[in-house]
């Protein structure tokens, strides 16, 4: 087989392990919407919900990395729809200082861990969402590689 | 080879005792997997500065770049260092985008053996493959981990690598007529300086380690450009510990323990002097809380040296010898 | 006395008003006639100004409403009947048949998956989306229960099919159901109908007709992800994204000829705010819009429509609209307008066009009015009691809520809302908290020490088919029930019907479990439910954990039965290990002192705390100045109503000195606050300079505002007699010598002086129109020979008084419209007495013109009240970029302030005319009062809490909580030779929302958060990660 052939069959066969937070109100909403709507999307994503997008500590991102995810999506309201405010607008700084500092520095493919904001109403969206992700993450391969 | 085991057998869950939620410890785990290599930026390096990543001269910078997710500022240790090293050495300094942490965290703090060893391993093979044949390093903790642990699992760890903190670098490099220390301090009275030394660099070596000495040897030359060392009440073996090494928690003791020492460097100086990072990250914390010590101006040993090293022309030293 | 309401209508306002009336110690009846509560707000994709996904926001509420046990939700029911008095109503409502028995059906969907009914329009996508003659209306509707549409169903109408009856597992259908008439007693009945927007009612020429003209509603549902057209901007007539995209204002509202002479309100913004959404969704569309005048008077609003022009390309002109014709080879139309800026005929072409049709009344308003025997006005609202009481309809006991009264925006209809709570608990006052329940639970609560070993109940759903089909839930039931603690382990059909909860109760006593899961639907809906079985069974709610294997598993992975079943088996999973380090929680309950501290004796501050007074909370008014009424006390005559201010301020004053409850302090400041939600402890200086320090469970901020005092524009210095702001000439006018208006000529008044301007105040001050149009009429009245020039830019006439008031004063000046780009110019030309030439340019005739006048009033904006900083620091509440007051919430909390415990009304919020004060008054009297009302406040289990030992005092916490909920503690301790301070983080659960924003923020983990624990997050990590089995599901 050639290296490309290889890579390939990697892919397809590959079937990433990813985690998903979502934030009770907005995103895991938008999560049930989906699901209610019947849009399909991979089995790849396992959802933990928190009650807002600024419990989510990068301490979890990095866990989930160190236990072999492949990838870690985090989800939150639209900035201005935190259902406590400004629970969001922490996440962001937060997951954009993780993100420069520490995944990008230990050479993690930066697509592996994501921040994307889904409403209550975007169903669709969350099913495109996890589409792309999912496929994007396959298309890199395992992370332990 | 007993530290860990004391770790391990506390019972208690071992990542409990890390503070920063395991932030650092984690990347250390991450690091020790075989696919993992790291993409360090290495944007502080300065233009000017040549690196590379072959040769006999390796600047270790250890973790310091993930400080940065929390700890403004802290890369000036690593940029002073490399500045210092790269005026003295005529090769380029080997610096790794791919450095991985000593270990010295997890082995300390949470016993965590084998992946210190992972670390170890996957260590010496990127020094092998790099051909380096010294190892400088500014941190306390790195060096401890190199010059006592790495060798007692890796016989020939010594015999391959001549590993240096950046002080006794310096020493060498002065007594060896390579350098002169310059840059007089034009204010009148003379500024009064300690230094607090890192247990990493004092208690926690071998008795024979003549670091502590070499320290005080720079210092004294300082007085000629116009600083005067001063020892704090505790000093050398003998000092007090900033109150936490490899990500444990500080707590209310460590603090009081802190403020003390924060009192101590207040009666000798103005300026504090350490080496290493984590004693500098929570020496200038405590800053933050109490209004009585905050004057205090807390510098690496490389950060104030910098300025102060002058590399003197072999060259031109003969010929006046002649 | 009953202590029970009637709301009819559940939309936003209704919604509110009955979570209000709970809060307050009464239950509700909410009755709507849809199949679903959530109204026009459902509907709606974003809000303004903040685009806020809409439902995002409400659903929270609707499924509130949903849980509430003293709310009594009757959708698809209709008041068929009231007799009785104030106190006391006879109701008859009519429970109109679903064919889908409301206590079996679980919402799963099945029958409209099977009904073979071709589709329908969908009345809640505005007939643009599809739907089966077995239907919910939206996904989010509650309750969850389809209902069959009698017209189209098969079975119903023809006898065959029945096809739904065959597919549904719970046995739900029923198409014997007949109308239900069902009885209840109240004593009082708020009406909150909301409005319709009939676009086919138009007069032809707006072209409605056409296909790709559309009204404003259709287009909220086109841009709503979740609408026909999955949030994809496309026109009608071919699927395509139009490009250029016209919005026609005032498309028959504030027009005679359409039968709609008053102003809608709220057009100016959602046109804003639906072309911003459309830049941001495609980015080929143009926005133009054909405007009128910007009615953008709430907080942040003029400044919206700007940003929309200069940060997102829509254009606006000013126009009047003459007809919409279609091209019929594209479908395009052609807008033939008058441009009001050239004053040229033009035409414009348009792919697609969005008419912001006006907001009516309901189409059966007047048969409700009949039923309940109430009056209507002249456009067909409601008619309120009188202007300043806008909630009270002409019978006593029946309250008017929202749009049903005249046009008001979302948080007008909130601030309504709760107003109307709190004067329906004024009316009831003696008979609250006589028929609301609180749930008790007979079984004590078991102890459950986290050293217990945990023995963990795991029942997993079948859902009918909705799960067993798409997963294979043996197979899961077997792997989980081989994990370690766990003692019991079931799957069944509906793990949410009632005999299924017996049944969780039954196992949780017959094994002696101190944890139980159900892996079933969305623990956002359910979760309620089955923590209550939980507490029914002496479990602490909180040792309860739901799995949703049905929107995370089933419906999504529906071709996927191996890695569904893969999926629901590691979600179970990785909840065991979560499961098996929860603690039980406990619900503190914190005593409220039942008095409230009102700032501010404005008609705001005095309204609130009358409202309180009358429901028996001792309310204390502290007042800077040296009497009560605020700036009432400087107004001559009052709009619309045209009564003297000084007879209004005098009685309610009255009214409010002899009031017991109340308690004035004139001349008093507050010094200090300390505490929180029910039990402050404040410090004020009274007017001798005495420190008096009172105790109070609330407090309302009314502080009100000021007018603007434009020093240096227009020739106005505050000294100078002839160049003056209206109020100047308003308290000139109270004084009876008007000899001063022989001598005058000609007056200039000149609108939005400093106000929307590019810098400095930049919005629309609400009241400045209404008050110019009252003193010029005034003026004219005074001296009929006085001409009278008014320089303004738009009019700001919303809301259903106001267009009217306008139009009957209109003779009464000459209007010249001027343009922020070329401002009038006012130069002195004589002394004594001083003469002015205006010089103007007037964009209407598009001419230059000067002129001279011997008086010039300039209307000024309101600006915030002084030294607020001081006070918004005390209270630890934010003020707004204007100086304002912050809000909780610009569109669902008008009224709090995000710390619970301190709310707003009146000018401090925005400035506001006095019936808005009022209604915010009452508004913000009734957010307080629930708390009084209740004595106490129940704390959640869900907050954050600080191991004291970890904590760094570095004072992170403290900074980033959004509920002010953190506090720093300082004390000093000893250690072997130093003695140093040192400083905790302490969290006040009274006021955490445990949201867990500070744990992640804790640099040193300190912070726990009950329930969203770091170790039972790490737990669930690694469970997924590490403890993984690839043992694919079924085969
Ligand atoms: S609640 Fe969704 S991000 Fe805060």
């Amino acid at each position: 087989m050639t290296e490309t052939k290889k890579k390939l069959k990697k892919t397809k066969d590959f079937e990433p392990d990813l985690l998903v937070f979502c934030c009770n109100w907005c995103s895991y909403a938008g999560a049930d919407l989906a699901g209610v709507s019947r849009f399909q999307y991979p089995p790849n994503i396992r959802v933990i919900r928190v009650m807002c997008s600024g419990r989510i500590d990068p301490s979890f991102v990095l866990k989930a990395l160190k236990d072999g995810a492949d990838g870690v999506l985090i989800s939150g309201c639209h900035i201005g729809d935190c259902h406590y405010i400004s629970g969001n607008e922490y996440a962001l700084e937060r997951f954009e200082k993780m993100h420069k500092i520490l995944i990008k520095q230990l050479g993690i493919n930066e697509n592996r861990v994501r921040l994307e904001w889904v409403s209550a109403s975007e169903g669709k969206r969350f099913a495109e969402l996890i589409t792309e992700f999912t496929n994007q993450i396959k298309e890199l391969g395992p992370l332990k590689n | 080879m007993a530290r860990y085991k004391i770790r391990q057998s506390a019972k208690k869950n071992v990542d409990e005792l890390i503070a920063h939620k395991g932030v650092y410890t984690t990347i250390t785990e991450i690091m020790s997997q075989p696919y993992i290599n790291p993409d360090r930026s290495l944007e502080w390096v300065p233009k000017n500065i040549k690196i590379a990543d072959k040769g006999s001269v390796l600047y270790y910078v250890g973790c310091i770049p993930y400080f940065n997710y929390e700890f403004d500022k802290i890369d000036v240790i690593a940029l002073s260092t490399l500045q210092i090293i790269s005026k003295i050495e005529k090769e380029p300094i080997v610096l790794f985008k791919e450095e991985i942490c000593c270990g010295h965290d997890v082995y300390w703090g949470q016993g965590k053996l084998e992946i210190f060893i992972e670390l170890a391993k996957k260590n010496i093979k990127m020094f092998e493959k790099a051909g380096i044949s010294t190892i400088v390093t500014a941190c306390a903790e790195c060096y401890r981990t190199f010059k006592v642990d790495y060798p007692k699992l890796f016989e020939d760890f010594s015999q391959k690598f001549e590993v240096k903190h950046i002080i006794e670098y310096v020493y060498e490099m002065w007594k060896k007529g390579k350098i002169e220390f310059i840059g007089k301090n034009e204010s009148e009275e003379g500024i009064s300086f300690t230094y607090h030394d890192p247990c990493r660099l004092s208690r926690f070596l071998p008795e024979n380690n003549a670091i502590t000495d070499n320290t005080r040897e720079i210092f004294k030359e300082f007085k000629k450009l116009g600083y005067s060392f001063n020892e704090m009440e505790h000093n050398k073996s003998n000092s007090l510990c900033c109150g936490v090494n490899s990500w444990m928690n500080c707590n209310e003791k460590s603090k009081a323990l802190r403020y003390k020492r924060m009192l101590e460097a207040k009666s000798a100086g103005s300026i504090m002097l350490t080496s290493c990072p984590k004693c500098k990250i929570h020496l200038s914390c405590l800053q933050d809380d109490y209004e009585d010590i905050s004057s205090i101006e807390i510098s690496d040993f490389s950060e104030f040296l910098v300025n102060h090293i002058k590399v003197i022309d072999s060259n031109k030293n003969s010929e006046v010898e002649k | 006395m009953e202590g029970a309401v009637l709301v009819i209508g559940a939309g936003i306002a209704g919604i509110q008003t009955s979570l209000d009336l709970t809060e307050l110690g009464l239950k509700v009846y909410l009755v709507e006639k849809t199949p679903s509560i959530g109204g026009r707000m459902a509907q709606l994709d974003k809000t303004f100004p903040t685009n806020d996904c809409s439902l995002c926001i409400l659903a929270p509420k609707m499924v509130e409403v949903f849980r509430n046990p003293n709310i009594e939700l009757m959708t698809y029911h209709e008041v068929t009947s009231i007799s009785g008095e104030a106190g006391n109503f006879d109701v008859t409502v009519l429970k109109k048949p679903r064919y889908v028995d409301d206590e079996k059906c679980k919402g799963c969907g099945d029958c409209a998956t099977k009904c073979p009914k071709i589709q329908v329009p969908n009345i809640f996508d505005m007939n643009l989306g599809k739907r089966k003659s077995v239907y919910i209306p939206f996904p989010q509707a509650v309750p969850p229960i389809y209902v069959i549409d009698p017209e189209l169903c098969l079975k119903l109408t023809k006898g065959v099919c029945g096809v739904c009856e065959k597919v549904c597992e719970a046995k739900a259908i029923d198409f014997e159901q007949k109308p239900q008439e069902i009885n209840i007693k109240v004593g009082a009945v708020v009406v909150a109908t909301g409005f319709d927007m009939p676009a086919d009612e138009l007069s032809p020429r707006w072209g409605y007709r056409f296909q790709n003209v559309v009204s404003a509603l259709e287009y909220e549902r086109i841009l709503c992800a979740s609408g026909p057209f999955g949030g994809h901007v496309l026109r009608l007539s071919d699927e395509e994204e139009p490009e250029n995209i016209a919005f026609i204002q005032c498309a028959g509202s504030r027009d005679l000829h359409e039968d709609v002479p008053y102003c809608s309100s709220v057009c100016c913004m959602y046109t804003a705010k639906e072309a911003i959404i459309t830049v941001e969704h495609s980015q080929n569309a143009k926005c133009f819009v054909f405007r009128h005048d910007i009615r953008a008077y709430g907080k942040n609003f003029y400044e919206f429509t700007q940003r929309a022009q200069d940060e997102y390309g829509v254009k606006y002109f000013q126009t009047k609209i003459s007809t919409i014709q279609e091209d019929p080879e594209t479908n395009d139309l052609i807008i033939h307008y008058e441009d009001l800026k050239t004053g040229k005929f033009n035409d414009f072409r348009a792919n697609l066009v969005v008419l912001a049709t006006p907001l009516v009344p309901k189409k059966d308003i007047g048969e409700l009015a009949t039923i309940l025997d109430v009056e209507l006005d002249k456009y067909e609202f409601f008619k309120e009691k009188s202007y300043f009481n806008k909630s009270l309809s002409s019978r006593e006991g029946i309250f008017l809520c929202g749009f049903c009264q005249g046009p008001m925006d979302i948080p007008e209809t909130v601030a309504d809302a709760s107003g109307v709570a709190s004067q329906v608990a004024t009316l009831l006052n003696s008979a609250k908290f006589t028929q609301v329940r609180e749930k008790e639970f007979d079984v004590a609560e078991k102890e459950v020490k986290p050293s217990d070993e945990p023995r963990i109940g795991v029942l997993i759903c079948h859902c009918g088919i909705n799960i067993g089909k798409y997963v294979d839930v043996p197979n899961v039931r077997d792997y989980i029930k081989s994990m370690p603690n766990v003692v019991y382990c079931e799957d069944n059909l509906y793990s949410c019907s009632s005999d299924s909860q017996e049944l969780i109760k039954e196992k949780i006593k017959e094994h002696n479990l101190n944890r139980f899961i159900v892996a079933s639907c969305t623990p956002r809906t359910h979760e309620p439910l089955f923590q209550e079985t939980c507490q029914e069974a002496g479990l602490n709610k909180y040792l309860f954990e739901m799995v949703n294997i049905r929107d995370q598993c089933s419906w999504v992975h529906m071709t996927e039965k191996e890695a569904a079943t893969d999926k629901s088996m590691d979600l179970i999973r990785m909840a065991i290990s979560k499961s098996r380090l929860i603690k039980p929680q406990k619900e503190e309950k914190i005593a409220v002192i039942p008095t409230a501290l009102v700032i501010g004796g404005g008609i705001s501050g005095m309204t609130a705390s009358l409202e309180l007074a009358n429901q028996g909370f001792k309310t204390y008014i502290i007042e800077k100045e040296k009497k009560l009424g605020g700036n009432l006390n400087n107004l001559n005559i009052l709009y619309p109503i045209q009564e003297d201010a000084s007879i209004f301020l005098n009685e309610i004053v009255g009214k409010v000195e002899s009031n017991n409850n109340i308690e004035v302090h004139l001349e008093s400041t507050i010094n200090n606050v300390i505490g929180y939600i029910g039990n402050y402890d404040i410090s004020i200086n009274d007017s001798k300079n005495d420190v008096l320090e009172l105790k109070t469970g609330a407090i309302i901020v009314a502080t009100g505002g000021q007018e603007f005092k434009p020093n240096g524009l227009f020739q106005y210095d505050g000294k100078n007699k002839q160049v003056m702001t209206q109020l100047e000439l308003e308290q000139k006018l109270q004084n009876t010598d008007k000899a001063w208006l022989e001598k005058l000529k000609r007056v200039t008044f000149i609108l939005c002086a400093g106000a929307r301007q590019k810098e400095g105040i930049t919005y629309c001050s609400n009241v400045c129109c209404g008050t110019s149009i009252k003193n010029i009429n005034i003026l004219k009245e005074l001296n009929p020979n006085l001409e009278i020039v008014v320089l303004y830019r738009d009019f700001q006439m919303a809301k259903k008084e106001f267009e009217e008031y306008y139009r009957n004063r209109r003779k009464d000046a000459m209007f010249l419209r001027y343009d922020l780009d070329q401002m009038p110019k006012v130069t002195n030309i004589g002394k004594s007495p001083e003469k002015y030439k205006v010089n103007v340019f007037d964009t209407n005739l598009q001419d230059n013109l000067d002129f001279e006048t011997d008086l010039i009033v300039l209307a000024t904006p309101m600006v915030p009240a002084d030294n607020l900083k001081e006070l918004a620091m005390m209270l630890k509440v934010p003020l707004d970029r204007t100086g304002f007051f912050l809000e909780a919430h610009v569109k669902l909390r008008p009224l709090d302030f995000a710390t619970d415990g301190i709310f707003l009304c009146g000018v401090a919020q925005w400035p506001k005319n006095i019936q808005d004060s009022i209604s915010q008054a009452s508004g913000a009297a009734g957010r307080a009062s629930r708390f009084l009302s209740a004595g106490e406040i129940t704390t959640s289990g869900l907050v954050a809490e600080v191991t004291q030992s970890k904590c760094i005092g570095c004072g992170d916490c403290e900074e980033i909580c959004p509920y002010k909920a953190i506090e720093l503690v300082e004390t000093t301790k000893e250690f072997e030779d130093v003695s140093i301070i040192i400083k905790k983080s302490s969290i006040n659960s009274a006021l955490c929302k445990g949201c867990g924003t500070c744990a992640a923020t804790c640099p040193v983990g300190a912070i726990s958060v009950k329930h969203y624990d770091f170790d039972q997050i790490n737990a669930m990590i690694d469970s997924y990660l590490l403890e993984k089995v690839k043992n694919g599901g079924s085969t």
